[in-house]
This record gives structure tokens, C-alpha cells and sequence, in this order.
């Protein structure tokens, strides 16, 4: 594609995706949707921010990586999780499992 | 801007591969990074990148861009419910921001007890992850795959680290944590089947499976 073109690209993807983020806000019946089934998006949230971990953890460009590279990530949330059991500290838990993930892939050359 | 800073490393990482991607696939630095200005969604530009290489056509470019961030839709219609007090016309320029981030950083915020106007902090979260996407995408434009593995690998695992001390911390009563559940057992096998739309699949399932039973 040419430069010209993947602006035109950009530009309609841009366009697109605007309309998808505000419609929403910027429209009132849509805002009325959203106070009804507040219960139902509230399920909703839960479950991508489950699936975006399971996807992070399992998957790999696109197939399933049950490597030793997915051991170690869970070995750095099973840290992170213990860490923030005792601390209730999301940031200290948070860079002490993925350091010790970090530190672990580096220590085993994986 | 503190509570994004938490996922500023996992931002820049993903934004690093769009700067690959983009160079990969013959884009323009300067194209390039206005896709994540203008887009500011990693998965829709890798899926119009990969298309375009595939001798994709200018529409199909342009379809798959939009097709692929449908989920932005159910994500705004949430932050309606913690955004009435905020004028349409000012959330008009706001709404660009909405990414899974943003969205569920204020989603789990408003859950707290804490005051704080959500809007506020949402402003704090796209403040961080929107400068960690630009300068992303322009280290993957300049340094190409250089970027030691090690490092890549440790900056990817601040997002799903940083959700799962979310929902440990947040998730309250059988319906959350059958939705939780349900979202984390089903994504990576719908991802498989479907790449692309499998988180949004198995959330809106989730939802509709723990909410039926309520009616």
C-alpha cells in the first residue's frame, strides 16, 4: 500500500473505531442502555479483565505456549499474588512478580 | 496518572511491536505513529498491518481496523454509568481514549471507597498509557527487534500481573466470580477459534450466563 493509502487507512479505522468509543456518551438512548444493564456490563468487566490475563499467560502469537516460558510467568503472578496476600501493596506486588519472573527466566536461560 | 503508571511498561512493550509491525509492513514512521494517535488500539493495528501484507485491499484495511475494536462499544457503554455528570460535548474528545486499560482501571476504582471523581482519574490513566503507546510505537519504529528478549518479556506481564491483583482484590459475590471465572477459562480457547474476538465472546457470555439466572 501506498503512504497516501494507508492514510486513507488509518483515517477510516480512526473514523470507525471514534464512532464505536462515543457513540455512548454522545448519544442518550444509548446512556440510558448503559444505567439499565449497569448489573450485566459490570459481569462483563470482570470477565475481560479475567481474559485478558488467561490470554496473556496462555497464549502465545496466537497458539497455545505451555512452555517453560509459561511456567515462569506463573511462578511471577504466584509472587505477585503471595506478595499482595501479605501487603495488600498492588505496586510492590505487582514489580516484585514480574522482577521474580524477570529473575528467573534470566537465571535459567529459558 | 499513579495507578496508570502501573501499566505504562506493559503499554510501551505492546506499542513496541505496532512500531515493528508498522516497519514491517512498509509503513511510514510518521504514519505509523499517527495510527496509534488516531487508533490507539495495538490489536486492531497489527490486524490491519498483517492484512495489508497479505495483499489486503484499502477497505478490507479499513474494516478489519474497526471490526476488531467493536469491544470499545461495550466498554463506553460502561463508563456512561460513572460518567453522567460529565457533559456529552466534553466527553466528545475524552471517548477517543476509552481502551481496555482506562476502562478497567476506572471500572475497578469506582468499586472502591475512595473519593475521587472517576473522571479525574481516568484523565490520570489515558495521561500515562496514551504517552507509553506513542513512545512505544516510536522506540519499535527506531530500534526494530533489537529490543532484548529479557527485557520484552518482563515489561509484557505488568498488565495480566496487574488485572489479577484487580480481580483478587476486587471481586465480590458468586456472580463476579462466576463471571471471572467463566472469562478466564473461555478466552484462550474463543482466541483460538476466533483471534481477535475471543475476550469480547467469552465476556459478553459470561455476562448473559450470570445474569440470566438473576431475572
Amino acid at each position: 500500500m501506498t503512504n497516501l493509502e494507508w492514510l486513507i487507512a488509518v483515517g477510516g479505522a480512526a473514523a470507525g473505531t471514534y464512532v464505536l468509543r462515543a457513540a455512548p456518551f454522545l448519544w442518550a438512548p444509548l446512556r440510558e442502555a448503559g444505567r439499565k444493564y449497569a448489573d450485566f456490563l459490570s459481569y462483563v468487566s470482570f470477565a475481560i479483565a479475567a481474559g485478558i490475563v488467561s490470554k496473556a499467560m496462555l497464549l502465545q502469537e496466537g497458539r497455545f505456549a505451555l512452555g517453560p516460558e509459561t511456567y515462569i510467568k506463573f511462578a511471577g503472578l504466584a509472587v505477585a499474588l503471595g506478595v499482595y496476600r501479605g501487603t495488600r501493596n498492588i505496586p510492590l506486588a505487582l514489580f516484585l512478580g514480574a522482577g521474580a519472573a524477570v529473575a528467573i527466566r534470566w537465571m535459567s536461560g529459558a | 496518572m499513579r495507578a496508570g503508571s502501573s501499566v505504562v511498561p506493559t503499554f510501551v512493550a505492546i506499542f513496541i511491536g505496532v512500531g515493528i509491525a508498522a516497519e514491517v509492513a512498509g509503513v511510514a514512521p510518521v504514519t505509523a505513529l499517527l495510527s496509534t494517535a488516531a487508533v490507539f488500539a495495538a490489536p486492531a493495528q497489527f490486524a490491519m498491518f498483517d492484512l495489508a501484507m497479505q495483499d489486503g485491499v484499502l477497505l478490507q484495511v479499513i474494516s478489519v481496523g474497526v471490526l476488531v475494536n467493536l469491544r470499545f462499544f461495550v466498554m463506553s457503554l460502561t463508563l456512561t454509568t460513572f460518567f453522567s455528570h460529565v457533559p456529552p460535548s466534553r466527553m466528545a474528545c475524552w471517548a477517543q481514549f476509552v481502551s481496555a486499560s482506562s476502562y478497567l482501571m476506572t471500572f475497578f476504582q469506582s468499586r472502591r471507597d475512595e473519593r475521587l471523581d472517576l473522571f479525574d482519574f481516568y484523565r490520570g490513566v489515558i495521561f500515562m498509557t496514551f504517552s507509553a503507546a506513542v513512545v512505544g510505537t516510536a522506540i519499535g519504529i527506531v530500534i526494530g527487534a533489537r529490543l532484548p528478549a529479557l527485557l520484552a518479556f518482563g515489561a509484557t506481564l505488568f498488565l495480566p500481573i496487574y488485572f489479577s491483583l484487580l480481580l483478587v482484590g476486587e471481586t465480590r459475590g458468586r456472580r463476579e466470580v462466576g463471571a471471572a471465572m467463566i472469562g478466564l477459562v473461555l478466552t484462550p480457547p474463543l482466541e483460538l477459534l476466533l483471534p481477535g474476538w475471543g475476550i469480547f465472546i467469552a465476556a459478553v457470555g459470561a455476562g448473559i450466563a450470570v445474569s440470566v439466572p438473576k431475572r
